[in-house]
């Protein structure tokens, strides 16, 4: 069908690319087949074969003629531009004259046009997407910078195509970086992009109005990036050793390799703190022989001091886009940073001392842009709609359970409209009718959370304590009115009611709730904890005295004595106030282990009816007996039924 | 007595007809566009769960990841000492530790005179050589690569003859 499946959203970027989708209402970045989020946009041949990715990046030194790496910088290019004549200086193969002037990398005496290199890079993209989708892909939006002539961008167009994409539109990096963040909803606005990658840097000026995006200025510099960042270190480390030592490990590719990824992993460390460690022992040979151990601490303060020169670098194009766009700092009312090494903190501080304001930094740096790219297909294909974004319940929704406790249905944080169901039991023998006190708040005990309505459920046949199932649903609709019904799967009868208003609360509401269950938590963990005790220890009360009743004779008087002793007192300690968790749990295991001879006898008695083909069943000897299903508790048997809804905005059924 | 004509103009009751028929269309394409909403969003939802599965598989897999590999510098420093100061005591030490990785999955990939193989290794530089044997191979070993549980998580890094 033309216009099925999901389009994706490709930043192909000069050294890394991603793809990200809409999922749900929110863009999803896909990891690729290797696991991360980017891969770097290489593309090696090798006979027929051809890898593109880190693969590609890995053996790119033993292959530098046959792996084509930054081709971005000759998409839609002349041959004998200024450009392409200065980018051929930074790659390692032969990029020629081609068909119409055009700028044609030659690999093993064959010529391949940038499009068909970038169909590689974009095709392993589309393979990822549709290995994650589960799903054919056949639409894309693809990024470009905003300086891309038209030439450029139907290069670009042209390299999805060979892919197999139809590419439904071409954006611009800065503009999907602007929708990352949506700033496409604050109405107009100026603002700046500042992109700091890898290789290059690029600044943006957009304004934006009535939902359109404008272009008003672009600069930068193509060859500034993290990597010349990592060089500086990587120079500082060499000349500090040689210094030590007068050993000149740049002539040692070994160690020279160990201080490359050292470095970089210093840079990334310093991020966070304010010092790293450097340290590579048995890094070389010194000359006698004796091993040589490379061992620096790198201070934020000593790199800042090492890069500041690249980082007022980047101002120089950012004063000249300002300049361009005739705007002062002061005029930019949106600042969004792009690009991996935006995420030192001083290129940020910097940043926020030109515009004087904090810069948008929220979304993954690396993955801004395939974000924005999401964001944009989603427009197109209709995922992203301006009508309802899904709504949470703020603070958990629960009924009341044996003991005065809160069991929770659904958890605040719930993505709404939803609907969740329990099954539940009576606690007493014979209990005909359960009553469901509806509760909203985050304690643990009913009574400190919001009652939001009362019904009983009536008509439940007899049956002993724990039997009869009774399915308890909430169900949440999108405007927030929540229903809860109760339905006895025997009889098959159900009451209901209806709450408005369930998620309206204001938001100092909402906190003070939230924070009063945190103040709470510990009290009332225990509090929980102590009941969840007694009801366990009511419940085998409950089961020894049926058991002694039916089994007490089949066993020694001295047993039955000591088994009713112990169950006298667990039951006189279940009714204290101010029983504690450990001597309940302690006096239950103590009733149920001098309650074993009784299960003996029982299961002896058992065996003695199956035999005789009787086929009566008893209860389970020493269960533990607080729960009678799995996940339930038990409801209250109200003593007072009033057989209606208390209180709240209530519609009974 | 006057009587009020109670029959409409005809070009009104016709008016009033396209009004209907209209508003039926749009509520008919409204609904058509709502149950696509709804299966695309079911879709998604049942694609997140099978996506959320097999995540939960590779997260148990890589449990305990990023503790070996915090692990593996120091580890790969003990190689470089106890291959430079030949102490049996430090030799001792080292298969411990090295034992005690692999207990946990962890397996070192030296790929010391292989066929070079993008897939496990990287090539940090290539040194020229006369013997037709060694084009292509792994001369050097710069650093050691790691698997856990069969995933390649540390390319070894080396140098290739060419």
């Amino acid at each position: 069908m033309a216009n099925s499946g999901k389009i994706i959203g490709i930043d192909l970027g000069t050294t890394n690319s991603a793809v990200a989708v809409m999922e749900g209402g929110s863009p999803k970045v896909i990891p690729t087949a290797e696991g991360r989020n980017t891969f770097p946009s290489i593309v090696a041949f090798k006979g027929d074969n051809v890898t593109v990715g880190d693969a590609a990046k890995r053996q790119m030194v033993l292959n530098p003629k046959s792996t084509v790496n930054s081709v971005k910088r000759f998409m839609g290019q002349k041959a004998k531009s200024e450009k392409v004549q200065n980018a051929i200086k930074h790659v390692a193969y032969d990029v020629v004259e081609g068909k119409d002037g055009m700028a044609v990398i030659k690999i093993d005496n064959k010529n391949y046009t940038p499009q068909e290199i970038s169909a590689k890079i974009l095709g392993k993209a589309k393979a990822d997407a549709e290995s994650y989708l589960g799903q054919p892909v056949t639409r894309a939006v693809i990024t470009v910078p905003a300086y891309f002539d038209d030439s450029q961008r139907q290069a670009t167009k042209q390299a999805g195509e060979i892919a197999g994409l139809t590419v439904e539109r071409i954006v611009n990096e800065p503009t999907a970086a602007a929708l990352a963040y949506g700033l496409d909803k604050k109405g107009n606005a100026t603002i700046a992009v500042y992109d700091l990658g890898g290789g290059t840097f690029d600044i943006s000026i957009l304004e934006i109005g009535d939902g359109v995006f404008e272009v008003k200025s672009t600069n930068g510099d193509t060859f500034l990036g993290g990597d010349d960042f990592d060089s500086k270190i990587i120079e500082w480390i060499l000349s500090e050793f040689k210094k030590e030592t007068g050993k000149d490990l740049a002539k040692d590719p070994q160690a020279l390799q160990r201080i490359k990824d050292a470095a970089e992993k210093a840079k990334i460390e310093l991020s966070s703190a304010q010092q790293t460690e450097i340290n590579q022992p048995f890094i070389a040979q010194g000359d006698g022989g004796q091993p040589l151990h490379l061992t620096m601490t790198l201070t934020r303060a000593k790199l800042e001091s090492l890069v500041d020169d690249l980082i007022q670098r980047s101002f120089g194009p950012v004063k000249k886009a300002m300049e361009d766009a005739k705007l002062k700092p002061s005029d930019i009312n949106e600042v969004v940073l792009v690009g991996g090494q935006t995420r030192m903190p001083k290129v940020q501080e910097e940043v926020k001392k030109y515009f004087g304001r904090e810069p948008h930094k929220g979304v993954n740096p690396d993955e801004v842009v395939a974000v924005g790219a999401a964001v944009q297909a989603g427009v197109i294909g209709g995922d992203v709609k301006d009508v309802v974004l899904l709504d949470v319940t703020p603070l958990t929704f629960g009924l009341e359970t044996l003991g005065g406790v809160r069991t929770p249905l659904i958890e605040r944080n719930t993505t709404i409209p939803t609907s969740k169901s329990q099954i539940f039991s009576t606690a007493a023998d014979n209990q005909t009718q359960v009553e469901i006190n509806v509760l909203q708040g985050e304690r643990e005990m009913a009574a400190d959370n919001k009652s939001l309505g009362r019904f009983i459920l009536s008509g439940i046949p007899p049956a002993p304590r724990g039997v009869p199932q009774v399915e308890v649903i909430f169900d949440i609709d999108s405007n927030g009115i929540l229903n809860v019904t109760a339905k006895d799967k025997t009889s098959g009868k159900s009451q209901k009611i209806t709450i408005q208003n369930s998620t309206n609360l204001t938001k100092e509401e909402v906190e003070r709730m939230k924070a009063d269950a945190e103040k709470h938590a510990e009290d009332d963990k225990r509090k929980r904890e102590v009941i969840e005790s007694k009801n366990r220890a009511t419940s085998v009360v409950f089961e020894m005295e049926k058991q002694l009743k039916d089994y007490g004779d089949k066993v020694d008087e001295a047993t039955r004595k000591g088994i009713e002793e112990n169950v006298k007192k667990l039951k006189e300690m279940a009714e204290k106030a101010d029983a504690t968790k450990e001597d309940l749990d302690k006096a239950t295991d103590e009733t149920l282990t001098s309650a074993q001879k009784l299960g003996e006898a029982m299961m002896k008695a058992q065996d003695a009816a199956n035999a005789a083909g009787a086929g009566a069943g008893a209860g389970a000897a020493g269960a533990s007996g607080a729960n009678a299903t799995d996940d339930s508790a038990k409801t209250d048997d109200k003593k007072n039924d009033k057989g209606e809804a208390e209180e709240g905005e209530v519609v009974k059924e | 007595m006057k009587q009020k004509t109670t029959t409409e103009p005809p070009t009104e009751k016709k008016e009033e007809k396209n009004d209907f028929a209209q508003e039926l269309e749009n509520l008919q394409k409204s609904l058509v566009d709502a149950q696509e909403d709804s299966r695309r969003a079911m879709a998604d939802y049942q694609n997140l769960m099978r996506r959320t599965q097999e995540e939960r598989l590779r997260m148990v897999k890589l449990a305990g990841r990023s503790v070996i590999e915090g692990l593996i510098a120091p580890f790969e420093h003990l190689y470089l000492a106890k291959a430079q100061l030949k102490d049996p005591g430090l030799d001792m030490v080292y298969q411990q530790f090295l034992q005690a990785l692999q207990n946990e999955g962890l397996e070192v990939v030296d790929p010391l005179g292989k066929e070079f193989d993008p897939h496990f290794m990287e090539v940090v530089s290539k040194e020229p050589t006369d013997d037709e044997k060694q084009i292509g191979k792994v001369l050097k070993v710069v650093k050691r690569g790691y698997k856990l549980n069969g995933e390649v998580i540390e390319h070894a890094k080396v140098v290739v003859g060419e």
